[in-house]
């Protein structure tokens, strides 16, 4: 009861602060008025009564003060109070006011825009209750730098690994596509639908039941059995409005009809990846068991671990069975010893964007620390300003301990008024840059989530803890030095002021440093990034257009088939009216450039392990691939007929910069035999080298970068797979030409899986929307730290020549001319501006190797040339920002500073 | 200062001085410091900066409250009544008042 009463009066008395002390001023009143009448009634004058009630009643101030410390609010009312004197103090001084709440606004904003964007895409939670133990299984296989990302496994190997493991609950294979996807048997225009073909047990895997209907489960799939289609929620909704009918209806996936027997709950969302639909499917009959191994489909795999079992664990039970897969199938599983399992939810970015990404962090930090040097310079003059009041408040009785806690409340407001709008920002940023990727990105993971939260507020508020405390403790520190004696005595130009000075200087050498490590790291990130998304290509980007088609069932499977599909292709495009078409074995990261690194051997030499082998880009393609995309002729040799067909001897052609790489010292390559190492089930024997061809970058290309550019191009007749990009040259723009392309390619292939058709300039755009929305992210880094460090450094010179007007009156007096006063205002400046420049550019360097290191950037600049760059912009910076107090110092009037 | 012959309340007496003044009903701070050294036949007397801030501090433990009313004269006073709490302490700190003026009795006789 006690306690109740005691928080109750608390409140009231937190919440009722001035109502109470009203009272208390009333009551005594009340009381000295009762004494007056008294004393009038005793006979004294009404002016004595009153004079002799208040002197009877003693010190009403003091006897004030204990009634308040009695109402236990007093350390409440004393912050309040100290927080009132701080808003105070903060009119008084304006512009520094608002300097340190924008620096902050800036360097909170920046940091938790970072921060919601990486935790995002890094550290979001798919919901399910076992996610943690949800895992990805691909082959690890450390191609050119692991350029391509783990591999995914073919249907085989996933049968053997699902067969014989012993770590895991569940083995599920699955293969996202894109097939035609009708309502009705009659629509002869089917959708582009993504959807999943998943193992029977797929389902088993989060234990998650259907919405309404059933799941299917491996009873349910079997060969030549009903085809049976789960729905996800949102499709459901989109395609058939929410109604219950849709269960039991058909629907038809490529030509094959298949029962809808189920819906997903919403939470299930597009699990694993996108799936509007997931369809049982039958492993022996459609997922090519039975066909050659290099025809085999290759599959996602996702597992759940037992309980307490690790991802090595399952490596290593999964790693066993593949050596013993090795061992019996040399020609096509050799370097298939690898296991990679992976958390799902935490695992779909391979190490270089995730680099990438812990890079942006790493930089927003950066603009953080540049923000608190900054905000830490601002206090100090501040304090530097205020160092009379506080030695006065000193010499008054004032604690050390008070003295500091006025100056670091005095930051702290700063900054929580900085931090809450340097939230807005990140709200505002992180949208805008999310507005800008997600539509872009067709694999987005689901659960993705790039908000502010909870989790995004604790960490700004420890942010801002930090750089509140960054700020002011040194300021606070030595504002609250016991010297008042000195202070009092002498004016602002105190050795304490010069003290402040040199500690600003060191501040100001510790932002610089921050800020062109951060202006080397943004500009290596742009230059490597820009120079990646601008490079000039030998062909005209927007006259070609590009389509991707995954052809399945006879189609592919009968060769010939797949040749006649890819000549009617051809003659229907050119009767529309393109000039030629061709065809690539790529998928549509390859835009016709590179599509995968392989390791290759040159005949005669040999390689005591396979990762000493060198390594190029590999594409397969059609004779007419070399016309489409501008190469006008071999440079040496012949390029591919339609005579290199499987049954000729095996060709490929190179391009120069492969022949600059690895047959530096020959003349010719030409009649060498190669031989491309069997990835994924597609072995090819020796093949001999019949043409050179130019690089397909249209600028000469420097030496150290040659091997990133070598390519070995295979004739595709020679090497069939199933995934097929058609390339359509026009003698004009190509986009108006994409629906025609379009309806031809699906016209000729209705029942098979084709994605987005588009013009080369569209897929670059869409294929690189990730690097180039990392340059804009960098260039807005540099923009942001030139802002804040030119703030930073405006206010540091000119705040501290607004301390030094006396003296500037005193030597104007004396006959210093204008320049004298701008040179040594400006000294300051390019002293501390120089003694962070040197360290800025080791660290910024060392910080740029390690990260083109860790991302395997490629094409560096050179290191004078950034460094170069970002100290020119810095320099610039300073020198702008130094200007305008420079020149505000040099016009005072000697007389008016002089009475200052 | 006390006038001459008057004491200041011992100390440690005056919450238990206050919370049996305030049990008779309700009354204000004034008449509370009048009432002790009216009963106390001006042997005892109450300080002002002593007086209220104990009120307070009772009000605060729930032993008395207090609200405006409109007394004898027009000009409202502020009143404090005793809680139920407050008798309960009240009664509480009779009996240790008791036992530690029988305690101090019994010294002074027998020493």
């Amino acid at each position: 009861m006690e306690t109740f009463h005691r928080i109750k009066n608390w409140i009231a008395a937190l919440f009722g602060h001035l109502r109470k002390n009203s009272d208390l001023e009333d009551e005594i009143m009340s009381h000295i008025e009762m004494r007056t009448e008294l004393n009038i009634e005793a006979g004294m004058a009404p002016d004595l009564a009153r004079k002799e009630a208040m002197r009877g009643f003693g010190n009403a101030e003091a006897l004030k003060e204990d009634c308040r410390d009695s109402w236990g609010t007093r350390v409440v009312m004393d912050l309040i109070r100290d927080i009132g004197y701080s808003l105070r103090n903060m009119r008084a001084t304006p512009g520094s006011s608002i300097l340190v709440v924008l620096i902050m606004a800036f360097g909170i904003g920046i940091s938790m825009t970072m921060f919601t964007f990486v935790k995002g895409m890094l550290w979001s939670n798919m919901g399910f209750p076992d996610e943690d133990r949800l895992i990805d299984v691909k082959w690890g296989i450390n191609l050119k730098a692991d350029r391509t990302g783990p591999h995914p496994i073919r249907v085989d190997d996933y049968l053997e690994f699902e067969k014989y493991h012993r770590t895991l609950e569940y083995l599920v294979g699955f293969s996202s596509y894109t097939p035609g996807f009708r309502l009705a048997e009659n629509s002869d225009y089917p959708e582009k639908i993504r959807g999943s073909a998943v193992a029977s047990n797929f389902f088993n895997l989060l234990g998650v039941s259907a919405l309404y209907g059933r799941t299917f489960g491996p009873e349910d799939v079997v060969p030549g059995g009903e085809r049976l289609i789960v729905l996800s929620y949102e499709f459901w909704q989109s395609k058939f409005g929410g109604e219950l009918d849709a269960l039991n209806a058909t629907v038809y996936i490529g030509a094959a009809p298949c029962r809808v027997i189920g819906v997903m709950p919403p939470e299930f969302s597009t699990f694993p990846l996108n799936s509007n639909y997931w369809r049982g499917v039958d492993i022996d009959t459609e997922w090519g068991v039975g066909q050659p191994r290099q025809r085999r489909a290759m599959l996602s795999i996702l597992g759940l671990k037992k309980e307490g079992v690790s991802d090595e664990q399952v490596e290593a039970d999964l790693e066993a069975i593949a050596e013993r897969l090795a061992e019996e199938y040399p020609e096509s599983n050799e370097y298939l010893r690898d296991v990679q399992a992976q958390n799902h939810g935490k695992g779909q970015l391979h190490g270089e964007e995730r680099n990438l990404l812990y890079a942006l962090l790493f930089c927003g930090v950066l603009v953080l620390l540049v923000a608190c040097a900054n905000v830490s310079n601002l206090m100090l003059v501040r304090a530097a300003r205020r160092s009379f009041e506080l030695a006065t408040r000193n010499a008054l009785g004032a604690s050390r301990a008070h003295i500091m806690y006025q100056v670091i409340l005095d930051s702290f407001l700063l900054t929580a008024i900085g931090g809450i709008v340097g939230l807005f920002v990140a709200s505002y940023g992180s949208d805008y840059i999310w507005s800008i990727y997600a539509p872009l990105d067709a694999d987005l993971p689901f659960w993705w989530d790039v908000e502010i939260d909870v989790a995004t507020i604790c960490v700004a508020i420890g942010a801002m803890i930090i750089a509140a405390l960054g700020g002011s403790f040194v300021p606070a520190l030595r504002g609250a030095r016991r010297n008042s004696f000195a202070l009092l005595r002498d004016d602002s130009r105190t050795s304490s002021s010069l003290y402040m000075g040199k500690l600003s200087k060191v501040l100001v050498g510790l932002q610089i440093t921050f800020a062109l490590s951060l202006t080397i790291v943004a500009t290596v990130m742009v230059l490597v990034q820009y120079a990646a998304v601008s490079q000039e290509k030998i062909y005209d980007r927007d006259k070609i257009a590009l389509g991707f088609l995954w052809l399945s069932g006879p189609l592919y499977k009968e060769k010939e088939s797949y040749l006649s599909y890819q000549r009617n292709l051809r003659e229907r495009m050119i009767e529309k009216g393109a000039e030629n078409v061709c065809f690539l074995a790529a998928g549509s990261k390859s835009l016709g450039e590179v599509w995968w690194w392989n390791r290759f051997e040159k005949a005669g030499e040999s390689y005591g392990d396979p990762t000493a082998m060198p390594e190029a880009s590999v594409l397969d393609v059609s004779p007419e691939y070399f016309d489409v995309f501008g190469f006008k002729r071999a440079f040496a040799g012949r390029l591919f007929s339609h005579a290199d067909t499987e049954g000729s001897e095996t060709v490929v052609i190179v391009n120069r910069a492969f022949v600059e790489t690895h047959f530096p010292h020959r003349t010719s390559p030409i009649g060498e035999q190669i031989r491309v190492q069997p990835i994924e089930g597609r072995e090819s024997g020796w093949a001999r080298i019949v043409g050179i061809v130019e690089n397909y970058v249209d600028k000469p290309l420097p030496e150290e970068s040659w091997s990133d550019y070598a390519v070995i191009y295979r004739p595709f007749a020679q090497n069939l797979v199933p995934w097929v990009t058609a390339a359509a040259k026009f003698g004009e723009d190509a986009r108006p030409w994409t629906t025609t392309l379009h309806r031809e390619m699906g016209k000729l292939a209705p029942d098979n899986a084709f994605n987005q058709v588009r013009s080369v300039r569209d897929e670059m755009a869409f294929e690189e929307s990730f690097n180039r929305l990392i340059v804009k992210l960098y260039a807005f880094f540099g923009v942001i730290t030139f802002l804040v460090a030119s703030i930073g450094l405006y206010a540091v010179v000119s705040f501290s020549a607004g301390q030094r007007v006396r003296e500037f009156g005193v030597r104007m007096a004396l006959g210093a001319h204008s320049k004298d006063i701008i040179y040594s205002v400006a000294k300051t400046g390019v002293v501390q501006a120089l003694a962070g420049l040197v360290l800025g550019v080791l660290v910024g360097q060392m910080l740029a190797q390690h990260l083109s290191k860790s991302m395997n950037l490629v094409g560096l600049p050179p290191v004078w040339i950034t460094s170069a760059i970002a100290v020119i912009l810095i320099l610039t910076t300073t020198a702008i920002s130094m200007l305008a107090p420079s020149v505000k110092a040099a016009r005072l009037d000697p007389v008016k500073a002089l009475r200052s | 200062m006390p006038r001459e012959g008057k004491k200041d309340v011992l100390l440690g007496t005056l919450d238990l001085l206050i919370l049996r003044v305030v049990s008779s009903g309700p009354i204000h701070g004034y008449a509370i410091a009048r009432r002790i050294e009216q009963i106390s036949e001006d042997v005892l007397t109450v300080q002002q900066g002593s007086l209220y801030p104990a009120l307070h501090r009772l009000e605060k433990k729930a032993f008395i409250t207090s609200d405006w009313q409109t007394g004898e004269t027009s000009k409202p006073v502020k009143m404090y009544t005793l809680t139920v709490d407050g008798n309960r302490q009240l009664e509480e700190e009779k009996k240790h008042w008791q036992d530690v003026s029988n305690a101090v009795n019994l010294v002074l006789r027998q020493a």
